[in-house]
């Protein structure tokens, strides 16, 4: 079935990715399923998916921006009633991570689209659902952040590239 | 290393996801929707299904065996039923005949069948090919189970009973895999009198096969009398009646679930008043009629009763449609400026409201639909109508000469569609009225939930026609009327608008101000809570949640000290950690939320209280 090939195959690294622009793997990992139970439905209905991954990866990630006011108060009381920082997530220990999480969210999200998740600028477009010029100018934005993070070495490489 | 690369290595060294266990969250969440779609639709909660304990085990039992084979809600089609024919030409013979007609009443078609004396019990099959029934016929007249097509045409035996009246069955029930057919046999026991009925009988449940082969009997207690499939074909729900005045009061009467082949069984209703079960399409919810004649919801493990009818001398046989928002029932009204009552066959919302009534009879003569209702799937009329198709009695509206309309009149300029409701003293305390929940028809179609433009529509007067209403609903993906708190404690009621999302639902509270009445979002008072209430903004008041994370909303304190309580639970570690809450108290004055505290605590065990209703909400949902 087409549910269980997507976790096998897409969902590991869907669900990493979207923790990633989200900041939380708990987020992720339930708008991931939640977007293919939706998906499920629909096909029930008899509604053609033409693009499974990009339809749940666009799906998803709406519904991890929504999820993330939730999950805001939660972890504020924890981290209140304990006293002490919140265990840092692996994935902020990886340098590039922790220059993201410096983003500001869309720039983020079309970071982890075309670099992790391997989609082109048409792609991204389509599932941030903002015209193909504006995708082409975020990423570009993010490219040029990220570089003067990670390394003044490669922010000229950034610039010649965005040209 | 160029920064392509250099993003593309570090983002590479991000550990992907373990897919253990997401199947099942996905079938789970998948449910999850379909319950709460048809809760809602029905007029019950979401919270219900998470974070309670009698909701957990709906929840479970919702779940049971599902998994690829989740049942699909069908669409609503004909209702099929047993009206009075009267007399034969001879003037001998009094009938009971089975018709068809569409959900609106219209088209009414009489099946027959031919050559059968009296029918009853129809049950659609689940394909809506065929019809299965109890036929009273022979020398001398007995019982069968029978099936026919559904023009009343092609009519089989399927069991028997013999030449003897002492035998009968008294339900029929079609499993929704179309494999079995369940019917309620009852035949006498000891020694029969030399004149005058059996003095007592024995009524057990059997299943068979489509085609007459393999009859089983799958209970054996003895006084099982009427049953109804749950919708994965797994168990049934069955009645066991009193039957002999000397059982009555017994305590193993009342309502079981039982499985498809009798191995196993629940006592989930104890009592005398629980009878005629109606297993939901979505697996949530049985209605009965209870102990004063009332159809009556409850949870699958019989918690959260709550009545849904007020006809002034009740209804019975409830039937659920395909897609579970609506229920068929016959009840009996006084018909005005007669002493006569006159029987309907009714349908109505599954929260008890809109009932109409889509045929009537005078009570002298018997009820439609007295004798079996089954609401199937089949949109178009029998092909061949099996005789003279005298209309049985008068239909009530809209008449069959009408074009079924499309969506319902709720009062608005618009027809709407994808309606859910909630009663309330909206206007003035003691006057009973409706809020609704709607999407507007778009070209005269109803539109994808998704993309529907949906309006809170409010009846002060109880007439069911809305008389003021807002469409600045914040939905994302759609809303529903979810219940009706006075949460100011001035003795009318508030409106809480359920936004399902997630496996939780974020409210909004709506509150109606001025003269006359305008309907308001409720905002929060500045300086609120950054981050979680903003100021000045309508805020979503969650309530559900998954295994380890809940959220829960109530009511303190009574009158002008009357407060809502917003709390935010995560359990960490999952299972066999503290639980980390964190509180947020209002109070609602001139439809602004005022944030007059907020705390953090944590505790060992689940840190939610079960509590029916919010705010003494008149409308108690099951677990809400």
């Amino acid at each position: 079935m087409a549910i269980r090939q997507f976790l096998h195959n897409a969902y590991p690294k869907l669900v990493a990715g979207i923790a990633v622009m989200a900041g939380s793997r708990t987020v992720a990992e339930d708008a991931v399923q939640e977007a293919l139970a939706r998906a499920w439905e629909r096909s029930e209905r008899g509604e053609d998916i033409r693009n499974l991954e990009a339809w749940v990866t666009t799906v998803a990630l709406n519904l991890a921006r929504s999820g993330l006011r939730r999950l805001r108060s939660e972890r504020a009381a924890r981290e209140r009633l304990r006293g002490r920082e919140p265990i840092i997530p692996l994935e902020t220990r990886i340098d590039v991570v922790r220059a993201l999480a410096e983003l500001p969210r869309r720039q983020r999200e079309a970071t982890v689209l075309r670099y992790y998740l391997g989609y082109d600028v048409k792609e991204i477009a389509r599932i941030m659902r903002v015209r193909e010029g504006t995708a082409k100018t975020t990423l570009h934005r993010a490219r040029l952040a990220l570089a003067e993070r990670l390394g003044e070495n490669i922010v000229q490489e950034a610039n010649d590239r965005g040209r | 290393m160029g920064v392509d690369e250099r993003l593309s290595e570090g983002l590479s060294r991000i550990p992907p996801a373990d897919p253990g266990g997401a199947y099942e969250r996905v079938v789970e969440k998948k449910v999850r929707r379909r319950v709460a779609r048809k809760l809602e639709a029905a007029g019950l909660a979401l919270v219900v299904i998470a974070g309670t304990v009698a909701g957990s085990f709906a929840l479970y039992r919702a779940f049971e065996g599902v998994g690829d084979d989740v049942a699909a809600a069908g669409a609503n089609g004909r209702i099929a039923y047993v009206d009075y024919y009267g007399s034969h030409e001879d003037g001998t013979w009094s009938d009971w005949r089975i018709f068809t007609m569409e959900p609106d009443g219209s088209d009414v078609t009489e099946i027959g069948p031919r050559g059968i004396t009296e029918a009853l019990y129809p049950a659609w099959s689940p394909d809506g090919s065929r019809i299965a029934f109890v036929g009273f016929q022979g020398q001398p007249p007995h019982d069968a189970l029978y099936v026919m097509d559904t023009d009343g045409t092609n009519v089989r035996v399927l069991f028997p009973l013999g030449g003897t009246d002492d035998q009968q069955i008294d339900d029929v029930a079609w499993s929704p895999d179309g494999s079995r057919i369940a019917f309620a046999l009852s035949r006498p026991v000891g020694e029969r009198p030399e004149f005058g009925p059996p003095e007592m009988y024995r009524s057990t449940i059997w299943t068979i096969a489509p085609d007459g082969s393999n009859p089983i009997e799958i209970t054996s207690f003895g006084r099982e009398t009427a049953m109804s499939w749950s919708p994965d074909g797994t168990e049934l729900v069955v009645e066991r009646s009193w039957m002999h005045v000397d059982h009555r009061g017994d305590p193993s009467n009342g309502l079981w679930i039982i499985s498809a082949y009798g191995s196993s069984e629940e006592l989930i209703a104890s009592g005398d008043a629980f009878s005629d079960p109606a297993w939901s399409p979505d697996g949530s919810t049985i209605a009965y009629v209870d102990g004063d004649g009332q159809i009556a919801l409850m949870w699958i493990d019989g918690s959260g009763i709550r009545r849904i009818t007020r006809e002034e001398n009740g209804g019975y046989d409830p039937t659920w449609s395909p897609d579970g928002t609506r229920i068929a029932f016959v009840g009996r009204r006084l018909d005005p400026g007669y002493d006569e009552s006159v029987c309907h066959l009714f349908t109505m919302r599954a929260d008890g409201s809109n009932v109409r009534s889509l045929i009537s009879a005078p009570g002298s003569e018997g009820c439609p639909g007295q004798g079996g209702i089954s609401w199937g799937t089949a949109t178009s009329p029998s092909p061949t109508p099996a005789g003279p198709t005298p209309s049985p009695s008068a239909p009530a509206e809209p008449t069959p000469s009408e074009a079924p309309a499309v969506g319902e009149d709720i009062g608005l300029d618009d027809r709407v569609c994808d309606v859910t409701s909630v009663r309330g003293e909206f206007g003035a305390p003691d006057v009973e009225g409706t809020a609704f929940v709607a999407s507007i028809l778009r070209d005269g179609k109803c539109p994808e939930l998704q993309k529907a433009d949906q309006v809170l529509a409010v009846d002060l007067e109880g007439d069911d026609l809305a008389d003021i209403s807002f469409d600045g609903l914040a939905c994302d993906p759609w809303c529903h009327a979810w219940t009706a708190p006075d949460v100011d404690g001035d003795g009318t009621d508030e409106i809480l608008v359920q936004n399902i999302q997630f496996s939780i639902a974020g409210l909004h509270l709506y509150d109606l101000v001025g003269e006359p009445p305008q309907v308001v979002p409720v905002t929060v008072e500045p300086p609120g809570v950054p981050g979680s209430f903003e100021p000045d903004e309508q805020p979503q008041l969650w309530y559900g949640g998954d295994a380890f994370n809940a959220d829960a909303l109530r009511c303190e304190g009574a009158g002008p000290a009357r407060v809502l309580v917003s709390s935010t639970a995560n359990q960490d570690p999952p299972e066999s950690g503290p639980w980390y809450v964190h509180e947020t108290t209002f109070r609602l004055s001139a439809s602004v939320l005022e944030v007059i505290d907020a705390r953090d605590y944590a505790t060992d065990g689940y840190p939610f209280e079960r509590v029916d209703g919010i705010c003494g909400a008149r409308n108690p949902y099951p677990g809400g």
